[in-house]
């Protein structure tokens, strides 16, 4: 197990741990500070943190309400 | 100050503020570096997470650089496209369903520069991620997989940003001629339904704008380009001129129906 994680390029893999981190990041700040979503905020939280790449974006895209 | 910047800063500031110069540039640089990546790191993929039996071997053809952008390309054509065809289909008809739109027209408004400023702006959010986005995966193209041709990587930059242009103006010329939600659904079949299904129903009709990813992806594999290229770019940049002034005719149309 241990040899497994030496093995991974980490100095390839990081900027992409980076990017989804700071994605992430940003939607979770965002959903804090915005007074209203489509749907409950708790549900989008879930989405954006289990949601791999794909749950920010469809937060970014539908969640976001736009007054 | 001319209406067209005032309207542009608008436009701006609502991109700025609806974190698309955040999450979109994000996204198109994880979209292009993704790909070298896992290709090719597939042979240890498939060893540590497939059930293989012991000692069986399996070739994987050698991938050229080339073929990599294409499939590159590909990501950006699938969901790169639905990305477009979701945050982009609203620019026209959603503003004119919570009544900002209404608010605009009633001032002595330029219907151009009102599109021209959607238009221009939403362009340049897009070619800029797409640009640093597909530079990220050259880099890591260039790492992982060898030296390829810069002439021909600026060529193939140039014909997929110019359907990305086309892609987003039939997007605007959707959002101008309905309501948001058809709009949606008409640009995801427009932009990224359509090229699929292009190659079957107009096989033998080499020009259609929606084969330039084809073409950009030919180029980087090795190709020459031809005579049907240069066609194909003359149609695209008319189809563009087509979708934009048409966005224009009719939000000048709409205006007039506009009552508070």
């Amino acid at each position: 197990m241990e040899a497994a994680l030496t093995d991974i390029p980490w100095a390839l893999v990081a900027p992409i741990i980076l990017l989804q981190f700071i994605l992430l990041l940003v939607a979770l700040i965002d959903l804090v500070r915005i007074p209203a979503t489509n749907g409950p905020k708790w549900l989008w939280a879930l989405i954006i943190v289990f949601g791999n790449i794909i749950g920010p974006i469809v937060y970014f895209i539908v969640g976001r309400r736009t007054q | 100050m001319s209406q067209f910047t005032v309207l542009f800063q608008k436009e701006w500031k609502e991109s700025v503020r609806s974190l698309k110069w955040v999450w979109i540039p994000i996204v198109f640089i994880l979209l292009g570096i993704m790909e070298p990546i896992t290709t090719y790191f597939l042979p240890q993929i498939l060893e540590s997470a497939g059930n293989m039996p012991d000692g069986a071997v399996f070739q994987l053809p050698e991938m050229t650089p080339g073929q990599i952008f294409g499939s590159a390309l590909g990501q950006y054509q699938f969901i790169g496209m639905l990305i477009i065809a979701f945050a982009f289909s609203g620019l026209v008809a959603k503003e004119r369903k919570n009544g900002t739109a209404a608010f605009l027209y009633v001032r002595p408004l330029s219907y151009s520069s009102y599109i021209l400023s959607k238009w221009s702006n939403s362009l340049l959010l897009l070619l800029a991620s797409f640009v640093v986005g597909i530079s990220a995966s050259a880099y890591y193209i260039h790492l992982l997989f060898g030296e390829f041709s810069l002439a021909k990587f600026f060529g193939m930059i140039g014909i997929y940003s110019l359907w990305i242009v086309v892609a987003l103006s039939m997007t605007l010329l959707m959002s101008a001629l309905f309501s948001p939600g058809i709009a949606t659904a008409l640009s995801i079949f427009l932009i990224v339904f359509f090229p699929m299904i292009d190659g079957l129903i107009l096989r033998y009709w080499p020009w259609t704008p929606w084969k330039l990813y084809s073409y950009a992806a030919m180029l980087m594999a090795g190709d020459a380009p031809n005579a049907d290229l240069w066609w194909t770019i003359a149609i695209a940049v008319l189809l563009v001129i087509v979708c934009v002034t048409l966005s224009i005719l009719i939000a000048k149309k709409r205006a007039a129906k506009v009552t508070l």
